[in-house]
């Protein structure tokens, strides 16, 4: 795992939420993160890596800041996290990753589409079970969130 | 103006003419009218002059002549126009001779005749006609009344003279310009030829030199890149159009300073006295040779290599022929084969050093590693005011974790381990970013996870270890039929229990163990897909739920019987008639015989399952299992209790003492 396969999201990120919410998402201490942590969660979206590096980018974010997006989007409150909200998600997610492909273009780093988990506590899947993970929460007037990476160059130097 | 005379010299032909029917056509023309005004203006004259014969013939002549012109106009006959004229040329003088006038001056006129005949009738025919005018000439000349001509014998000596030296010249200029009008003819089509020839050539070369791959180019001594080069190098070199370019000012910037400079030197020894080819081919400065590649930022350098050699053009012009390749692709697949290497070479040095490590301390290590990144995780987590603080604690980690993999031997591990603390340090000496303390955040998941790797490749090893030990009493045949029990039952989904305690599979010859493998593999799989009941039906009927399959070996005198039995449904006879009667195969004759009835499942078409269902590519049909029981010297024996339970009975001849198993 390299930071330049990084950087892209985190702009990505920054950006996005400028855009869409006029919202600063502010990052703070990242952490290394293990397969099964536990953590509370409640939907991700997950974009899949592959290339000169294979892994997975996963924006996890809370119940309460999910359902405040959706409705700064839809405009309605919701009560649950329901398809509006995955819909939502899913839209954010997008375009944070269409927006950090244009930082990996350097590099040969395919994007996959983006997918939605939802459910408290949900598992993702990483790749391998040795995979270095970091996490870098982000802060929001609204809520914080959270991007985890987990990368393995596959030509390591 | 010109355009009238063009026009009635040519008599109004308006198609292209070759100079000789041009130069023959406007001479036959000017001829005629020159002549016919001549003639006009004499003939008039005389009748003035009160000639009254000479002028009416000499005016008549003109005017036919005049006729002839326009004749030849309307009817573009060339020929017969020169045929015409020089009948007319030759009647004149003829008569002018004849008639003696003017103190016989118009005989004067018979010199003119082999120009015209010569010219207008070519030197074959030209000389007939003058050898023919000739000798009539000479009949007036020399026959007593014939003719009044009179003039004195040296007068008619001259007269004589004269015509012959100028019809021999005339023939002989007529024939020189003959052939010289070939020979022009004759260049001139070669040289369409060739014209035609080179291109055809050249829209070869261009083709080659538009597709060729490598980039082809000519420098001349002046070093200036000539316009016949390949399209590819504008591609190679990056810029456009590159004809008349100095090559050197082209590379300047784009190559390092010293290649350029040698370069420089490279092609002055070239153009020098004497070059030593195949010397210059191994002193190249620029083979290979980077340069930067604007286009492609994930290829950001362009890898070349130049040759060079010298030719000799015409009237000993030199030029250097240079080609250049694109070795790019080939460069980075071979560093990455490199890195590749050095990858797996670097794994195995790991691994050796990891082996040879006491494995209570291995363990120790590796607890105690985590147990550090946990601690300085933990403050990832939680993190203090200020940044500057983490990345003094990740140092005391990593410094830590350092240290014991010193201890232990373990020197890659360390010498990552100590790359990341150099990191750290530098990052120190730095304002503080964020941007630091994601690096080293990364670069610690990235220790983090070779720990891991090391701990898994250590359980593994492992855990090779105690299966050795346990499985060494156990018979390899027994293992694969609980394996192959277990495995199916997962992936089917299905419950069943294997009851050996009756099974010696030592018993088994080692010739027929891999057969007979094969064969209760097979039946096991049947047993999971049709013969045993779900596990409510089996509850139903008074059954245990999981199924129960039975492995067991007997000798009975000379024989090994091997039984296969599982505690399902078992086969439906009454199916197996109607499927016999499907296929034609069925006599009545065995309606009250089991066996009969049982043998007719090893008939081909007699498929195990009664549907289709996509399990087991292997499927061995039992009329297969049957031939390769055969084949293996054995009898097969089927027991059916519907309902209840099958069994396969497998019979072998015990073989002598020496060749059984332990």
């Amino acid at each position: 795992m390299d930071i330049k396969y990084i950087e892209p999201f985190i702009h990505a990120t920054k950006h996005a939420f400028s855009e869409l919410f006029s919202l600063d998402a502010k990052e703070k201490v990242p952490y290394l993160m293990k397969k099964d942590d536990p953590h509370n969660w409640e939907i991700s979206g997950i974009i899949g890596l592959a290339g000169e590096a294979r892994g997975v980018v996963v924006i996890s974010f809370s119940k309460a800041l999910a359902q405040d997006l959706t409705a700064s989007i839809t405009g309605k409150p919701t009560l649950e996290l329901d398809e509006d909200v995955v819909d939502a998600v899913g839209e954010i997610v997008n375009i944070i990753a269409g927006n950090a492909k244009k930082g990996l273009e350097d590099f040969k780093l395919m994007i996959s589409l983006p997918s939605i988990v939802r459910g408290p506590g949900h598992t993702i899947g990483w790749p391998s079970a040795s995979i270095p993970i970091v996490g870098i929460p982000f802060e929001t007037p609204q809520g914080s969130f959270n991007l985890a990476v987990g990368l393995e160059n596959l030509i390591q130097t | 103006m010109g355009r009238f005379f063009y026009n009635l010299l040519t008599s109004g032909i308006k198609e292209k003419l070759t100079p000789e029917q041009l130069v023959k056509i406007v001479s036959l023309n000017a001829m005629m009218i020159l002549g016919a005004s001549m003639m006009a203006f004499f003939g008039i004259r005389d009748l003035i002059q009160e000639h009254w014969l000479v002028g009416i013939v000499v005016s008549t002549l003109a005017a036919v002549v005049y006729g002839v012109f326009f004749f030849i106009r309307l009817t573009r006959n060339i020929a017969l126009g020169g045929y015409v004229i020089t009948i007319i040329a030759m009647a004149l003088f003829t008569y002018l001779t004849w008639s003696g006038s003017n103190e016989g001056s118009g005989s004067l006129w018979m010199n003119v005749f082999p120009i015209i005949a010569y010219f207008l009738l070519g030197q074959k025919v030209g000389s007939w006609f003058v050898l023919g005018f000739f000798l009539h000439q000479m009949l007036l000349f020399f026959v007593p009344g014939y003719g009044n001509l009179v003039l004195p014998l040296d007068f008619k000596a001259r007269l004589i003279g004269s015509f012959i030296i100028i019809s021999l010249y005339s023939l002989a200029f007529e024939t020189i310009r003959n052939r010289a009008q070939t020979e022009i003819e004759k260049s001139r089509q070669s040289l369409e030829e060739t014209a035609i020839q080179l291109e055809e050539a050249k829209i070869r070369t261009d083709g080659i030199l538009a597709h060729v791959n490598e980039g082809i180019f000519l420098l001349n001594e002046k070093y200036e890149i000539e316009p016949q080069y390949s399209q590819e190098l504008e591609v190679i070199l990056g810029e456009a159009p590159l004809a008349g370019r100095n090559f050197l000012d082209v590379l300047r910037g784009k190559i390092p300073e010293p290649a350029w400079k040698a370069s420089q030197d490279y092609f002055e020894m070239f153009f020098g006295k004497k070059p030593n080819l195949t010397l210059l081919a191994e002193i190249n400065p620029l083979d290979p040779v980077v340069i930067p590649n604007p286009q492609r930022p994930d290829f950001p350098e362009k890898h070349l290599a130049f040759s060079f050699t010298l030719i000799r053009l015409e009237k000993g012009a030199l030029r250097l022929l240079g080609t250049v390749r694109d070795q790019t692709d080939s460069i980075i697949l071979s560093q990455k084969l490199k890195a590749e290497e050095d990858r797996s070479a670097r794994q195995m040095k790991s691994l050796f050093q990891i082996i040879h490590v006491r494995s209570d301390l291995m363990g120790q290590f590796l607890e105690d590693a985590q147990a550090e990144i946990h601690e300085v995780n933990r403050l990832l987590k939680n993190p203090p005011e200020h940044g500057d603080e983490l990345l003094v604690h990740l140092f005391q980690a990593v410094h830590a974790i350092k240290g014991n993999a010193v201890l232990l031997g373990l020197k890659s591990f360390a010498d990552r381990a100590h790359g990341l603390e150099e990191k750290i340090q530098h990052l120190r000496q730095r304002p503080f970013e964020w941007a630091h303390l994601l690096t080293v955040t990364v670069d610690l998941s990235v220790l983090q996870s070779e720990l891991d790797d090391i701990r898994g490749l250590i359980q593994r090893v492992a855990g090779f270890n105690s299966q050795m030990l346990e499985n060494q009493g156990r018979d390899l045949l027994l293992m694969t039929m609980e394996k192959t029990v277990e495995r199916l039952c997962q992936d089917l989904g299905r419950k069943a229990v294997l009851d050996i305690g009756n099974f010696h599979p030592e018993w088994i010859p080692g010739e027929l163990r891999k057969g007979l493998k094969d064969i209760l593999v097979q039946l096991v799989r049947n047993s999971l897909v049709h013969g045993l009941e779900s596990e409510a039906d089996r509850l139903q009927r008074g059954k245990e739920g999981p199924g129960k399959v039975l492995l067991s070996t007997e000798v009975r005198g000379s024989e090994l019987v091997v039984s296969y039995q599982d505690d399902g449904r078992g086969l439906d006879e009454a199916k197996i008639r109607s499927k016999a009667q499907e296929l034609g195969i069925w006599k009545d004759a065995w309606a009250g015989d089991p066996q009969k009835i049982l043998a007719l499942i090893f008939q081909p078409g007699f498929s195990t399952a009664e549907g289709l269902d996509l399990h087991g590519g292997r499927g061995m049909g039992m009329g297969l299992i049957k031939q390769r029981i055969e084949k293996m010297g054995g009898a097969l024996k089927i027991r059916n209790q519907p309902g209840k339970s099958l069994t396969f009975e497998f019979r072998f001849p015990l073989p002598t003492k020496d060749s059984s198993q332990k």
